[in-house]
């Protein structure tokens, strides 16, 4: 028996990692313009407790990946286990039987199509379209350069989904290695169409994020400007009480700015583009103003990463990261204030036209 | 302030007839701030340090590009590409000194790992000091130009640090700075950001130089 999900087309954003590349082809093969779901919600969230070392780690306050992605629509996606890749990849032929192409972690040292193939140990997210059960291989879709739609074998995928992604020197990735790849995968459920969204819905849903921006406490968890502020100074003041914890501080930045980063550049994406839709100037520079956080995210990332295991010693790159919290932080309440004028002129419209989308925005 | 108004030997402007920019397009030596390694050949691809993962562009299709390139009607000069020797400029706060002169617009031959928004600063002849915006868009191949930047050269595969891979297509992009003060500028203050790398760097006279300076 063969299976082949038909019409799915890459999507590549550099900002964001494989989770987001992978669920927004999904989404684009469902006919929704990704950036209009992915892009909705910004905040910040952080729960220390529960940070781990992967590229797709993402801050989960609710416990649902659908809900954590997209809290405005119904996104219907959440991880599985399975005790071992002969289930796992039964799982995820399932799912495609049921025309639901799924997502799988990996580990690139297994994966011929990617550069850390018999290199570098690194956990991964990979779309998986197809399955052939008679040649025995998977398709898979890899939307991060080199770009590949093809066959893998599953003895092969079976090696890499059952990884323990080892953390030795010389050939693992810096901030990716380490955690075991353990038979984890994302199901997504099939398309629910979500109503057109209309001014008032735009309206609502940022007045939801300025709610979630402005908030403060939540036990033991950082959320809003104010537990990004607190959650930069304590990182910088642990890092400096000892130079032991000071690299996995460093490294740790990297990691869990990774996911701040996307939503930060996705959304300013979403206000971009509604901005055009509405033909709306404030919103537009209330884009620009969230898209300047997303540059400025990258620097708190890369002193982190180059702090912990590059060229610079590791109080200087918390010297520099500890510069830049002022400024970062005034620039969010700059960007709140923002998109607070902009809320103040969007009107009642009928729905809003998405732009590269037919129809509306969803 | 002595090290602001260097004595020193500057590059003449490019002539060049079949462009409106000819005499008004000043190559800036950047040799002296040049401290990383981004261009490597197969016997050093380790020493790479485009970004963490120590990337790298390919030496063969950087030398192939000779010592001056133009890009979007604008000249400049590349390092000489060896594979041993610092051939960019990572950002980290360096103090480039430029020929005193009034400018229009600062160009950039450049990259970053990811993204950088950040500010530079233009130091003028009479102490005053401007600060422009300075983002430039990641190098990694699908990235967009994020602030506008005009894509400048586009290399066919990456180096890594154990081997080199096709189909991962990195650039490097032309980004330039608004000179808005009308007053002779002698210095960039580049920014405090690890992520940027500056290639090259050319000056743009402004059009009216001559009148008055």
């Amino acid at each position: 028996m063969a299976i082949e999900t038909g019409g799915l087309t890459y999507w590549f954003h550099e900002s964001v990692s494989c989770l987001h590349d992978c669920m927004a082809m999904i989404l684009q093969w469902r006919g929704q313009e990704p950036i209009a779901v992915l892009g909705a919600h910004w905040c910040f969230f952080h729960d220390p407790a529960n940070v781990s070392t992967e590229e797709f780690y993402y801050p989960s306050r609710t416990g649902d990946l659908g809900r954590d992605l997209a809290p405005y629509h119904e996104l219907g996606a959440r991880w599985r286990l399975a005790p071992d890749s002969d289930a796992l990849l039964g799982d995820i032929c399932a799912s495609l039987d049921d025309g639901r192409p799924a997502l799988l972690v990996e580990d690139n040292f297994f994966m011929p199509n990617r550069p850390a193939f018999q290199d570098v140990h690194a956990a991964h997210l990979v779309l998986v379209t197809g399955y052939d059960s008679v040649a025995e291989t998977l398709q898979i879709m890899e939307p991060t350069p080199p770009l590949y739609h093809g066959p893998i074998s599953r003895a092969q995928l079976a090696q890499a989904v059952g990884s323990d992604n080892q953390a030795r020197a010389q050939s693992r990735d810096f901030f990716f290695a380490g955690s075991r790849i353990a038979f984890r995968w994302i199901e997504v459920d099939a398309f629910v169409p979500v109503p057109a969204m209309d001014g008032d819905g735009l309206r609502a849903i940022l007045e939801r994020n300025l709610d979630e921006l402005g908030a403060t406490g939540m036990s033991g968890k950082l959320v809003g400007i104010a537990g990004l502020e607190t959650y930069l100074h304590d990182m910088v003041a642990g890092a400096r009480r000892s130079a032991a914890v000071a690299p996995s501080l460093l490294g740790e930045i990297y990691t869990m700015g990774w996911a701040h980063l996307a939503q930060t550049a996705l959304h300013a994406e979403f206000l971009r583009q509604s901005g055009v839709a509405l033909a709306c100037p404030a919103l537009l520079e209330a884009a620009r103003r969230v898209d300047g956080l997303a540059g400025q995210w990258t620097a708190f990332r890369l002193f982190g990463a180059h702090g912990a295991h590059g060229e610079i010693p590791a109080a200087a790159a918390i010297a520099e990261i500890d510069n830049r919290i002022g400024h970062f932080i005034a620039d969010h309440h700059r960007a709140v204030g923002a998109i607070e004028q902009a809320v103040a002129q969007i009107g009642s419209t009928g729905p809003v036209p998405w732009p590269g989308q037919k129809g509306s925005l969803r | 302030m002595d090290s602001y108004y260097p004595t020193r030997k500057w590059p003449d402007p490019w002539v060049d007839p079949g462009s409106a920019r000819s005499g008004r397009m000043v190559p800036i030596p950047l040799e002296t701030y040049f401290n990383t390694i981004a261009v490597t050949g197969m016997d050093r691809l380790a020493e790479g340090r485009l970004n963490i993962w120590r990337n790298s562009y390919p030496l063969e299709e950087a030398r192939a590009l000779g010592r001056e390139i133009a890009a979007g009607g604008m000249r400049f000069r590349l390092a000489p590409f060896d594979g041993v020797v610092a051939d960019n400029v990572r950002c980290m706060g360096q103090l480039v000194a430029l020929p005193p002169a009034r400018y229009d617009w600062i160009y950039m031959l450049c990259s970053a790992e990811r993204r950088v928004e950040d500010e530079a600063a233009l130091h003028f002849v009479d102490g005053a000091v401007d600060f422009v915006p300075f983002c430039i868009a990641d190098f990694w191949p699908g990235a967009r130009a994020r602030n506008g930047e005009q894509e400048a050269i586009r290399f066919s595969a990456i180096n890594f640090p154990r081997h080199r891979q096709e189909r991962i297509e990195p650039g490097i992009w032309r980004q330039r700075l608004p000179v808005s003060r009308e007053v002779a500028l002698t210095a960039l203050r580049l920014p405090r950001n690890i992520a940027g790398h500056v290639f090259a760097l050319t000056c743009l006279l402004a059009e009216d130089h001559a009148d008055g300076d």
